[in-house]
């Protein structure tokens, strides 16, 4: 059976991009995303907690469906990590990159 | 209900911003704009509801709720415990006697059905009549089903299919766990789009006519060239079968008020030979309520067929395989709806049937005989031109007008004229049915409704018209009716009954004030120019002594089923 390819970063930035804007739509607000625009915690930011949750479970969705059941984007405490990951569109994709990374290493 | 702008609630136990959403931001029509009641048991809810009656009433409340937060013998028998089906039915009657107090105060409450949770799967005991969940959940909804018919207003929504047509990320855990988002945003796209179908359904948008074209559409290949008997039509073929199949599908639409018509370029003979001798069709030409077959223009010949049918363009569907028919009918006419159209044959009545574009909350006796009133109507036109005069003719038609009073044995289709008819209606109010019986049963008020019938066949209740009593002066509120029988004496009998009716009770004077529309100007034409009410020059009022017969037609017989 042939191994599906590991996504690039900039496969994940069109993965997450894609997905961030549906969210963002579906909130009746069109926004300019780009890899400083700001997730969460900030006056600016895109999100608030609940489209955090849907973008986290979004975003591993598609990932899943076009690469493979092991990437894991929503796992466990992925809300919670307070290590700055979730906020900028930027660390939210190295953040999912890493894991891809640690887990077929 | 103001369908531009509906108000909606939602009550739900899981976090129902996400709906919210959806109902405003999907881009369908209409935008819905929503207040979440705050998370919590739906019970709490329905009950706050109930004290608070918020006026106005919200033109909609959505009560979603997770049959394992709102059941207590549900969550149970999740748990695997026995639980007596008695229990878990009175625990279900419980709740709807809480949804039946909240459709009071909704113009229209939806509630989608159960599903089973995410967490839960199916087995082999799933089914069993004991301990299954799967099928108490069924006889849960099936309970809230029966229950929910004692109210016009309350309709359950089939949240099963949602689940279904968006398979493995209907739910998931993780929206759960993380932010108690019970579906997916795909789900909610689908309720969100039946909800708002059905909404629009009992707003009168819904659909009325179907355009069909012929070759390659209702049946494959072109008749001209291979004549009727090698047309793809059934048979060993899938695509006579697909053909078949859609052919069966607006059958079934027929039976649901829906009237289909025929735009087609073609020889008319060859083609309505195709229609009545081909063995396996299921449409035959009493199926259609009209058509035009020849070689001119689509857009022009669906225009005048719409005209003929006395029905908006904006009710219309057109439906054609062929792209630049379909590109011409969007250019020309931006009213009529034209769906794109599957290349593969074999899809074209699963594209049918997934088009919200006829919901309908009830089915009235009319609506079972619409393209048959049709049919008649055809037959009275050609009748029609045996006659040396419009009176002769009117005459011979033997019309019989009943009068009644609205009453819950006309209330279903008197209350589905009234909001659907957009031409002959003085001010296009718009009620609910619960709505309507209410006003007209308060003291100052009357509301008669007028059935029609011909040598030729009966028309179904096709008038109605509403009375307001302010001391000695009689206001026509509403004074709506159906365009088929319109010219032919039934305006003037409505007319003539109501002004009776006014000065039993007292008027000296009948006043009619038009409220205008885009689409009513036929009754402004006919308050103008046909009838003998007398514009007081404002161009919206007209007056009538009630002290004078308003004269009835001669070709008319009247009969009052009321006092």
């Amino acid at each position: 059976m042939n191994q599906r390819p590991h996504p690039s970063r900039a496969d994940v930035m069109d993965v997450v991009t894609r997905s961030l804007r549906t969210i963002v739509a579906g909130q009746g607000r069109a926004v300019w995303l780009q890899e400083s625009t700001s997730l969460t915690g900030t006056d600016t930011a895109v999100l608030d907690s609940l489209g955090m949750v849907m973008a986290l479970v979004e975003v591993e969705q598609a990932l899943q469906a076009a690469y493979g059941e092991r990437i894991v984007v929503a796992g466990n405490d992925a809300l919670f990590e307070d290590d700055g990951a979730l906020a900028t569109v930027g660390s939210f994709v190295d953040r999912i990159c890493r894991l891809i990374e640690s887990e077929t290493a | 209900m103001n369908i531009q702008q509906p108000r909606c609630t939602i009550i739900a136990d899981f976090t129902a911003e996400p709906l919210a959403n959806a109902l405003l931001n999907d881009g369908l029509f209409p935008a819905i704009e929503s207040v979440v009641a705050p998370l919590g048991p739906v019970q709490q809810s329905l009950m706050r509801l109930q004290t608070e009656q918020t006026q106005p009433k919200p033109d909609l409340v959505i009560v979603w709720s997770r049959p394992e937060a709102t059941i207590p013998s549900f969550r149970a028998l999740l748990r695997h415990e026995r639980v007596e089906p008695d229990q878990l039915l009175d625990e279900v009657d419980q709740f709807v006697d809480l949804l039946l107090d909240a459709a009071e105060q909704a113009e229209y409450l939806f509630i989608p059905t159960w599903t089973i949770p995410y967490y839960r799967r199916g087995g082999l005991l799933s089914m069993h009549p004991e301990v299954g969940c799967n099928i108490a959940l069924m006889r849960m909804n099936l309970r809230v089903a029966e229950r929910l018919q004692s109210s016009p207003n309350a309709f359950q929504l089939d949240a099963s299919r949602w689940l279904a047509a968006v398979g493995k990320n209907a739910s998931n855990p993780k929206l759960w766990l993380m932010g108690k988002i019970a579906f997916g945003s795909e789900v909610l796209g689908e309720a969100s789009a039946d909800i708002k179908a059905g909404l629009c359904g009992l707003a009168g948008l819904s659909k009325k006519l179907v355009v069909l074209d012929l070759d390659d559409t209702l049946w494959g290949g072109i008749v001209g060239e291979v004549g009727w008997e090698r047309l793809r039509l059934g048979g060993h073929d899938s695509i006579g079968e697909a053909h078949v199949e859609l052919q069966e599908a607006l059958k079934a639409l027929t039976r649901t008020g829906v009237v289909l018509g025929i735009v087609s370029k073609n020889d008319e003979a060859t083609a309505l030979a195709a229609i009545d001798r081909h063995p396996e069709m299921v449409l035959r030409r009493t199926d259609f309520a009209g058509w035009r077959i020849n070689w001119n223009d689509k857009a022009a010949n669906l225009v005048d067929l719409a005209d003929e049918l006395n029905l908006g363009l904006d009710s219309v569907v057109f439906i054609d395989d062929s792209p630049a028919e379909r590109a011409r009918v969007r250019e020309a006419l931006p009213q009529v709806t034209v769906p794109d159209w599957p290349s593969d044959k074999l899809l074209y009545a699963s594209r049918l049937t997934e088009m919200r574009l006829f919901d309908r909350g009830m089915i009235t006796a009319e609506d079972l005989d619409r393209t048959d009133m049709y049919v008649a109507d055809r037959e009275r036109i050609a009748a029609k031109r045996s006659f040396p005069s419009m009176d002769e003719w009117l005459a011979s038609l033997a019309i019989v007008v009943r009068a009644a009073r609205l009453d819950e044995t006309n209330l279903a289709r008197a209350a589905q004229l009234f909001n659907k008819t957009n031409q002959l209606t003085l001010t296009t109010r718009r009620r609910s049915e619960r709505e309507l019986l209410q006003w007209s049963r308060q003291p100052e008020h009357d509301v008669f409704v007028f059935r029609v019938c011909d040598r030729f066949g009966d028309y179904g209740l096709t008038g109605l018209a509403g009375l307001e009593m302010n001391d000695d002066r009689a206001r026509i509120t509403d004074f709506v009716m159906s365009c088929r029988v319109m010219g032919r004496g039934v305006e003037e009998t409505i007319l003539h009954t109501i002004v009776a009716r006014a000065r039993d009770n007292g008027a000296g004077e009948v006043e009619a004030v038009y409220a205008p529309t885009d689409r009513n100007k036929p009754m402004l034409e006919f308050l103008e120019n046909h009838s003998q009410l007398s514009p007081d020059g404002s161009g919206v009022r007209f007056t009538w002594d009630a002290n004078q017969d308003y004269p009835s037609s001669p070709h008319v017989d009247l009969q009052i089923d009321c006092g």
